[in-house]
């Protein structure tokens, strides 16, 4: 396969990247989902990571602690230290505020979803 | 090999809000530990900080975007980038080529520091200029988020101009502001130091050129004109053109304007009376004062022309598009 280069505002651009420039935008909305989904008790950085990984839901860690922190100041998270252990470790739990925030989410998903698989089988150029 | 781990979560934190580095450094810290999960070997330490990537992303992870000029504003300072530059390099280039036709010293060392001095500085400094005000502007514009309403989108011009009339005002606030500056900074110096030889004459003159109790009351006049000019200038962009009010104003503002210069330069004694003495010695002529008055004069006839034109031209445009 090969690829030709499109312009677009000067620069050059691998049809490859567009796709996968395409794809992060397209994973970007939901990753905030599948945190808050984990969040039936506390969670750690670390084991978010590991449990999302788990279900082939890989997301980097350099995009998931800033965003851990992000949602904790918006008062979706509350988070405590345990320093009971070797090493102190940070603890998120959801908030009610968050829990809140996290239905809305999951129903628009549920919808989205929904909408969505209706539009993507009807369409006719395969 | 704990050094490592210092050293990155030094370069994420170094380029935080100093109000949050002691939390994050804390927190990454613990992240770090946790994916180590007990195997701290330097191989696993370095495994780990490539899996955490760049400290720059990272640290840009935890920010929110900040632009000295916006996506928003972007486009319109690249066109007045552009026009300014051109501007300025000619400017900067004639003069240069003046100076270089006209050597005194070693032709090589006027060359280079023409192009080093004069003409990249003019170009840095119309760079710096530019930037600084729409860094301004990007700043009250996020200061103010101002709300978009359908009423005060633009008019569609009866002839359609190629250029935006944003940039085109922008641009003459850029020009507006370092001419002005210059001829306020001429005016403060007005010093001159003559120093002529002719054949039969031996003429030097050095001192004030203009009445200084006459520049006095008209330097800050002056600069106020500007600022007032520049203050229409901004209502014309928030509004998206002159509306009548404004439009008066401005017109209002340019007769004061020309009115003041045609009364302070038509004074008899605008010239220092020792200078013109001067200028006798060394042309011959008696009626040298003469001569100066009537490039004045000159000078003041243009204005008055400019002034008219550009006022006649904008209330034309005005009451066309009323119909």
């Amino acid at each position: 396969m090969t690829y030709s280069i499109i312009e677009i505002r000067g620069d050059h651009m691998d049809q490859k990247a567009i796709i996968a420039n395409l794809l992060v935008e397209l994973k970007r909305g939901t990753q905030t989902l599948a945190v808050l989904s984990l969040f039936k008790d506390k969670q750690y950085g670390y084991s978010l990571l590991q449990a999302l990984e788990e279900r082939d839901i890989p997301l980097e860690a350099g995009t998931l602690y800033p965003m851990l922190r992000r949602l904790e100041t918006q008062g979706i998270l509350t988070s405590e230290w345990d320093t009971e252990e070797s090493r102190p470790r940070k603890f998120y739990s959801l908030s009610v505020f968050g829990q809140e925030a996290y239905l809305s989410l999951k129903e628009a998903y549920f919808k989205m979803h929904k909408d969505l698989m209706a539009l993507l089988k009807e369409d006719t150029h395969e | 090999m704990n050094n490592l781990i210092n050293r990155y979560v030094y370069d994420v934190t170094r380029r935080l809000k100093e109000e949050q580095r002691a939390e994050i450094d804390k927190e990454l810290r613990a992240h770090i530990y946790d994916m180590l999960n007990g195997n701290e070997s330097e191989e696993n330490i370095k495994k780990v900080l490539t899996n955490l990537g760049s400290p720059a992303k990272l640290a840009s992870n935890y920010k929110e975007p900040r632009y000295l000029i916006g996506p928003e504003l972007f486009d319109d300072y690249v066109s007045v980038l552009k026009v300014v530059l051109i501007v300025f390099g000619v400017i900067a280039l004639i003069s240069s080529l003046v100076r270089i036709l006209t050597p005194e010293g070693n032709v090589f060392e006027i060359t280079s520091d023409v192009i080093f001095g004069s003409i990249v500085g003019s170009l840095f400094a119309a760079f710096g200029v530019t930037t600084l005000v729409f860094g301004i502007l990007e700043y009250r514009h996020v200061k103010l988020r101002p709300e978009f309403k359908v009423e005060s989108l633009p008019q569609i011009p009866k002839t359609p101009s190629k250029t935006n009339l944003r940039v085109e005002t922008i641009i003459e606030m850029i020009l507006s502001i370092v001419f002005g500056g210059l001829f306020i900074w001429v005016l403060l110096v007005n010093y001159v130091d003559l120093n002529i030889n002719f054949d039969t004459v031996q003429f030097q003159y050095i001192g004030a050129v203009l009445n200084k109790d006459l520049m006095y009351i008209f330097v800050p006049l002056f600069a106020m004109f500007i600022v007032i000019d520049n203050i229409i200038r901004a209502f014309k962009l928030k509004q998206g053109g002159y509306s009548t009010k404004l439009l008066i104003t401005y017109t209002v503002t340019e007769i004061m304007s020309a009115l003041v210069f045609s009364l302070i330069f038509l004074q008899p004694n605008i010239v220092v009376p020792e200078y013109i003495d001067a200028l006798k010695i060394s042309t011959g002529n008696p009626n040298v004062l003469d001569s100066v008055m009537w490039v004045f004069r000159s000078i003041i006839i243009v204005i008055w022309i400019a002034v008219t034109v550009e006022q006649t031209i904008l209330w034309y445009k005005k009451l066309n598009q009323k119909q």
